[in-house]
């Protein structure tokens, strides 16, 4: 319908004449409700009428002004590929690999079969399964991107270094698993460290035999397999171990911005900008250009542990701030509004 | 009788006000959408869901660090848009779907590039931190590790297959900052697929400005 063919059925709707209310006794005289409502059962059924005609408008002013949360926009938002470039075969045991519910066994059958189908409609593992995407968009879509994919371990295959690192690694988690049943908190930090090392000596060794992160998650889940070893702390939705773990036990832990030897004073800028970048308050944490000392101005409810925490991020580090302002303090439990605190480095 | 006939209709009159006009409230409730229609996204990352959405009051204004305009360059200079040829520079309403159709299972990461230190102070929901001074292949003991985990398969003859990597999105703080482009630039340099990156320009700095929500982890 073009515009000028609404603009005429609006004009029809707006100029025709409405329909004659004369034969309507309720508008004829009177007070319309004491002829009307004479009696008991009039009442009631005039009543339940009102209450359906009053959810009915309540239902329909609803659906109107409330916007559906998942409609067609996000769907077509969320399934743009201009950037997501995920593959259309399902069979890629990659995917299924970490998809909640999806054994091994049904993986190797999966892939096995090769089954090419259409990864939205079809697989239900999408919740806007049903989507119908524009053509223009369709037209558009790169070339499929295949995903991270593993050669699943077989028997045949013997890598027997790699089985003994993955019986550490599930030995571990069960050594987790009892000591977080127990709440044993004082075992558990060298605990975790343990399983850290353990994961990380198997990735290093897969690595080295030219074996993927994915392939390692499944090793691992594999010997995970019924046993329910892993600690409620760690587990993923579905039980298992997952992608950001395994990045976990392969990232350094201390003196992380010395690893790749980075340039020093690039290191020290980034940390004074990330010193600000965190201040609640730009105007509180001046630095002085030519001095270049830092200050902190005092603010309502500060006392000084939290401007160390403002400060170094640390809030017991407040003796510092206090040895350096002590002309101004009168002891380390007072600071005035509007005190200009030095911050030593 | 006729005096018992008021109450009824009271009580309904009551009821279609507020059937009309509390759920109308209701709906005006939440007016800074992300897209239309599209007032937020729920993002399920390893068993735990995390809500995308923007600062539903009108009239705030940032007024943290991100709210500093001027710094010095060297070394916070301002970034070309593109970081590297064959890299997709993005923003946020691709980051939203990155998150929802590749993070979500787990064939892509998104990945907040800054040091440890900023990280903690705040990040995109659903990132990961690896700080851009690991993707450097000097000097780094980690990098072989971190590449088989991104799905990278090291061959015999010591070179990198990256045909099943995963999708990778780097951000760090916003246009000014060095610390995404830098990790772009090494993960290229080691063999990398450069249309398996996407760098999010924005960072930190526009996904504050626009008022989309941030977690501390």
């Amino acid at each position: 319908m073009n515009n000028a063919q609404i603009s005429d059925a609006n004009r029809e709707f707006y100029t025709r004449k409405q329909p004659s209310t004369q034969s309507n006794p309720i508008q004829t005289s009177g007070k319309w409700s004491e002829k009307v409502f004479t009696s008991k059962i009039k009442l009631a059924l005039a009543s339940a009428g009102v209450g359906l005609v009053a959810l009915l408008i309540g239902a329909g002013a609803a659906a109107f002004v409330i916007p559906p949360e998942n409609n067609s926009q996000i769907q077509a938002i969320v399934e743009d590929r201009s950037v997501d470039q995920k593959p259309i075969k399902i069979a890629s045991a990659g995917v299924l690999a970490v998809i909640p519910g999806t054994s091994s066994n049904t993986l190797r059958q999966i892939k096995t079969a090769e089954t090419i189908v259409p990864r939205q409609a079809e697989s239900g593992l999408n919740p806007y399964a049903k989507t119908q995407r524009l053509p223009a968009r369709q037209k558009s879509l790169p070339a499929p991107l295949p995903v991270p994919d593993f050669q699943a371990p077989v028997s045949s295959q013997k890598n027997t270094g790699l089985s003994k690192l993955t019986d550490n690694v599930v030995s571990t988690l069960e050594r987790l698993k009892k000591q977080e049943n127990k709440k044993d908190t004082e075992n558990l930090t060298t605990t975790t460290k343990d399983l850290r090392e353990a994961i990380s000596a198997l990735v290093t060794q897969a690595t080295t035999k030219g074996k993927s992160g994915a392939y390692i998650q499944t090793l691992i889940n594999d010997a995970l397999a019924g046993r329910d070893a892993v600690p409620s702390a760690l587990a993923n939705s579905d039980g298992k171990l997952d992608t950001r773990l395994l990045l976990a036990t392969v990232l350094p832990t201390k003196n992380i911005t010395k690893v790749g030897k980075p340039d020093s004073e690039y290191l020290s800028t980034l940390e004074s900008e990330s010193r600000v970048l965190s201040s609640k308050n730009l105007n509180d944490d001046k630095t002085n250009r030519k001095t270049k000392k830092r200050y902190i101005i005092v603010r309502l409810g500060d006392n000084l542990s939290k401007i160390a925490m403002r400060a170094y991020g640390d809030p017991l580090a407040y003796p510092k701030i206090y040895r350096a302002n002590k002309k101004l303090l009168i002891n380390a439990n007072t600071v005035d509004i509007g005190q200009r605190l030095l911050i030593p480095r | 009788m006729y005096q018992l006939s008021k109450w009824p209709f009271a009580i309904l009159l009551t009821i279609l006000f507020f059937a009309v006009f509390g759920r109308v409230q209701l709906a005006q409730a939440r007016q800074v959408n992300i897209a239309p229609e599209l007032p937020y996204v729920d993002i399920t990352i390893a068993g735990k869901t995390v809500r995308i959405e923007r600062n539903q009051d009108l009239k705030h204004r940032l007024t943290n660090g991100f709210s500093k305009t001027s710094r010095a360059c060297p070394p916070f200079c301002v970034h070309p848009m593109k970081a590297a040829i064959g890299v997709e520079t993005v923003a946020e309403i691709e980051v939203i779907r990155f998150l929802k159709t590749r993070v979500e299972d787990k064939s892509g990461l998104l990945i907040d590039a800054r040091l440890p230190f900023f990280f903690k102070n705040g990040t995109i929901p659903g990132s990961v931190n690896i700080p851009f001074n690991l993707f450097s292949h000097k000097d780094n003991p980690y990098f072989e590790r971190i590449l088989a985990v991104l799905g990278a398969v090291k061959k015999p003859s010591k070179e990198w297959d990256f045909s099943k990597a995963m999708g990778l999105m780097l951000f760090c703080n916003g246009p000014w900052c060095d610390q995404s482009p830098r990790a772009i630039k090494n993960l290229i340099a080691s063999g990398y697929p450069a249309n398996r990156i996407f760098y999010y320009r924005g960072g930190m700095q526009n996904w504050q400005a626009l008022g989309f929500n941030i977690i501390k982890p």
